[in-house]
């Protein structure tokens, strides 16, 4: 049961992907061609979501729209994991002076409120999805360093990894040989459940007019400039708000079938079902 | 009269594999049973079935468990409920991991045991500090107070007994009570529950790996391997002189300091 | 005998919410080449932060570690390599001994790789200590969690005979164990002391397997060794009133 459902979403989210890598040739219209002969036309034949009030097509800027929302925000995921687990790593592994001192840094991070945070950041850097890529990158590392620094607490008093010190395994082979890998688990559950919440913060990000730039087709900035169109042509901002919100739900679903799926005390606790000595 | 606990051809299933086959053993008032074996070799599980306390996927399959002639196999959780505490009691390898962290030991006597019957707080007290002062522990007043972690393992294991024994059970299970202790404390566990069955006629099944404490305690000794029982009877034949092959290989393992 | 192993006045103090416990009080011992000695206490007593010390895993506060007259404590931790193809431990849970998620094979390689060795060159070795562990060639593909609590043991027995070392470190090594795979442990042990010179430092709190294995006993207790000598004289004879506790408390 829960093994379909993994394949099946798995699937969901590996035609997202694809959708999003070959968008070019997926377009019917180039997304950036202007037809103000054609524009804020209601769905119809020739254009199934409508166009914009440019007379773009709304159907081929929502799938260009997903090149970016979805590639930005896998690249912000990609980036926090692996800063803010490398982080933590060195933390929970040495100790010490370093570790406070990065430590509270981290504090620092987390007892802003994020998006505010992330809002003052991108704005200072101006627009761009790099940007806003990096602002809220800058917010979100310290969750992940707290947990990789509390992961690498429990393993590195591990008896293996005294095992491998004696066997005259350096620190750095230790890192990354016996550590990294032994703390990942929970840390990719973490970074999948996330990519849905990333993707939300960089539409935001774009629909204040901090992410993307027009006329850059993104999700977040398209809603923003139909805002005002809601009453009379509503499909302007429908088309990309239904594609957030399915995108983010597919990715949402998927991260907790992984969960459920690499859960060590899930996997554990199916194992102690047998008989107990 | 009917004896004690009487297990007839017992068997045990986890999802389907069997992890205790046939098993008959017979304890009368007040005897001490030890069962002994490696890990796997379903002792645990044996005791577990005894208590109803089997847990998910595991089932008796077949043949009887009765404790003085009351059948317990197939007895509905809310008899079995009531059997547990006031006629049979369990002692844990860890007692202080199978209490509960954030509430005083005093508190958790006074729920134990007024679960089973109505008594007043007073008399309760002064049964745990009696049994206490059973265990040559002075200072039971202070133990009442403490949380669970405040108390050495060895500690934490008297209290076990005592919580056990504040219920006055016919029938005592201990399942490797000792085991996690250091060798001076477990001697003192040992002197401490065959005190309960001086004193209160309890009878004791102890399961255990470790045979030196069964050798000292248990008055029969059940040896079992792979869910079978292969030698059952007095301790100074199953010890001293195992017919078994199993058994001969079981004890002949066992290392024992020479005094001289 | 010549001297492998001397500890002397040897101190590491913990610090826990800034109170001090002083878990080894200015021991001092020995360990001969070839030498089988026993380190007996209680949990707590200090005999596993013992361990760690002359391993260097941890660092202590005061005192020197002479391994063949050399002092340890002042090698870097660079230098530590040089410690370990010397001094081997292993645990008291074998099967935490190894990564969950290499095989046992891999750990094995792992101290042979560090050693210099190639990878066939490696795997040839590695063979070899499976067989003198009496363990068969298919374990190397193993998982720890896949094997049991004997035959993990003795794969870290192999992998802490990889680098050929003059003293192996036993911390409860047998205690986890049920007893007659405890009584296999024992006896391979005694082998490797005999055929290849082992020496063996056996912590532990079962006075029948020290009297069975070692020449030597220490007992130690709150941080301190409070009593010396062959384990035959010291049991019929002990001279401490913990000594005394303990003897009479073994079954």
């Amino acid at each position: 049961m829960g093994r379909k459902k993994l394949i099946f979403l798995g699937a969901l989210v590996a035609v997202l992907l694809a959708a999003a890598a070959f968008a070019e040739y997926l377009t019917p219209y180039d997304p950036y061609a202007q037809d103000l002969a054609n524009a804020l036309q209601p769905p119809c034949a020739a254009h199934p979501l409508g166009t914009d009030r440019y007379g773009r097509d709304m159907l081929s800027r929502v799938i260009m729209g997903g090149q970016t929302t979805i590639y930005s925000s896998l690249l912000l995921v990609v980036l926090i994991t692996v800063a803010g687990s490398a982080v933590g790593i060195v933390c929970g592994y040495f100790g010490g002076k370093l570790d406070a001192v990065l430590m509270r840094i981290s504090d620092v991070f987390l007892a802003f409120p994020g998006m505010v945070f992330a809002i003052a950041v991108a704005s200072v850097m101006q627009g761009g999805v790099m940007n806003a890529v990096a602002a809220l990158a800058c917010i979100s590392w310290p969750r992940y360093a707290r947990i990789a620094r509390s992961q690498v607490l429990t393993v590195k008093s591990m008896p293996y990894i005294h095992a491998a010190r004696l066997s005259g395994s350096g620190t750095a082979k230790i890192l990354c040989r016996h550590v990294a890998p032994n703390i990942a688990g929970p840390v990719i559950v973490t970074a999948v459940l996330d990519i849905g919440t990333m993707m939300m913060e960089i539409a935001g990000l774009s629909f204040l007019g901090l992410g993307a730039a027009p006329p850059t087709a993104e999700w977040g900035s398209m809603m923003s400039n139909g805002r005002s169109m809601l009453q009379t042509s509503p499909w302007v901002i429908l088309a990309p708000g239904a594609a957030i919100f399915l995108t983010v739900m597919i990715f949402n679903l998927f991260g907790d079938t992984v969960r459920d799926a690499l859960d060590p005390r899930q996997r554990k606790r199916r194992m102690e079902d047998g008989p107990v000595a | 009269m009917d004896p004690l606990l009487d297990m007839r051809h017992v068997e045990i299933r986890y999802h389907g594999r069997p992890a205790v086959r046939d098993v008959s053993l017979r304890m009368e008032e007040g005897e001490i049973l030890g069962i002994v074996g490696e890990s796997g070799s379903g002792k645990s599980t044996l005791i577990r079935a005894a208590m109803g306390l089997l847990g998910t996927g595991g089932a008796v399959t077949g043949g009887t468990i009765a404790y003085r002639g009351q059948t317990v196999t197939g007895a509905a959780p809310d008899v079995l409920r009531r059997m547990r505490g006031p006629d049979m009691g369990m002692i844990f390898q860890n007692t202080g991991a199978s209490l509960c962290p954030i509430r005083t030991i005093e508190d958790q006597l006074y729920e134990s045991v007024t679960q089973h019957e109505k008594a007043q707080k007073a008399e309760i007290r002064a049964r745990a500090l009696e049994l206490f002062s059973k265990m040559r522990l002075t200072d039971g007043e202070r133990i009442l107070k403490s949380y669970p972690f405040e108390l050495s393992g060895g500690m934490n294991q008297r209290v076990g007994i005592m919580l056990a024994m504040a219920l006055k059970p016919r029938l005592l299970f201990a399942d490797e009570p000792t085991s996690a202790l250091d060798v001076t404390v477990q001697a003192q566990v040992v002197r401490e529950l065959m005190e309960m069955r001086r004193l209160y006629g309890a009878g004791v099944v102890i399961v255990t790996h470790n045979i030196g404490v069964v050798e000292r305690m248990a008055d029969k000794v059940a040896v079992m391997h792979e869910g079978r029982i292969v030698e059952y009877g007095p301790k100074e034949d199953v010890i001293g002189h195992p017919r078994e092959a199993y058994t001969k290989r079981l004890m002949g393992a066992v290392l024992r300091i020479r005094r001289g | 005998m010549e001297r492998l192993l001397e500890v002397r006045e040897l101190k590491k103090t913990f610090y826990k919410e800034k109170k001090p416990f002083v878990a080894v009080d200015r021991i001092s011992f020995h360990v001969d080449r070839g030498e089988c000695v026993g380190l007996v206490g209680e949990s707590g007593c200090g005999k596993s932060t013992t361990a760690g010390l002359i391993t260097r895993l941890l660092d202590p506060d005061a005192g020197s570690i002479l391994l063949d007259g050399e002092e340890i404590l002042d090698w870097k931790p660079k230098d530590c390599k040089k410690l370990y193809r010397k001094v081997q431990m292993i645990f008291q849970t074998p099967q935490d001994s190894f990564d969950p998620r290499r095989t046992l094979g891999d750990g094995i390689l792992e101290s042979l790789q560090n050693q210099g060795m190639k990878r066939r060159a490696a795997e040839k070795r590695m063979y070899e200590l499976l067989e003198m562990v009496d363990l068969g060639r298919e374990f190397a593909k193993r998982l720890p969690h896949e094997v049991s609590g004997g035959q993990c043991q003795r794969a870290a027995i192999a992998r802490a005979l990889a680098p050929n070392p003059e003293l192996l470190i036993c911390d409860e090594a047998t205690s986890a164990l049920d007893v007659t795979v405890q009584a296999q442990i024992a006896g391979l042990l005694k082998k490797l002391q005999r055929e290849r010179g082992l020496s063996l430092l056996l912590i532990c709190h079962d006075l029948a397997l020290v009297q069975h294995l070692c020449s030597r006993m220490l007992v130690m207790y709150g941080g301190a060794i409070v009593e010396e000598g062959a384990p035959d004289q010291v049991i019929q004879n002990p001279a401490e009133e913990y000594t005394k506790l303990l003897v009479e408390s073994a079954f």
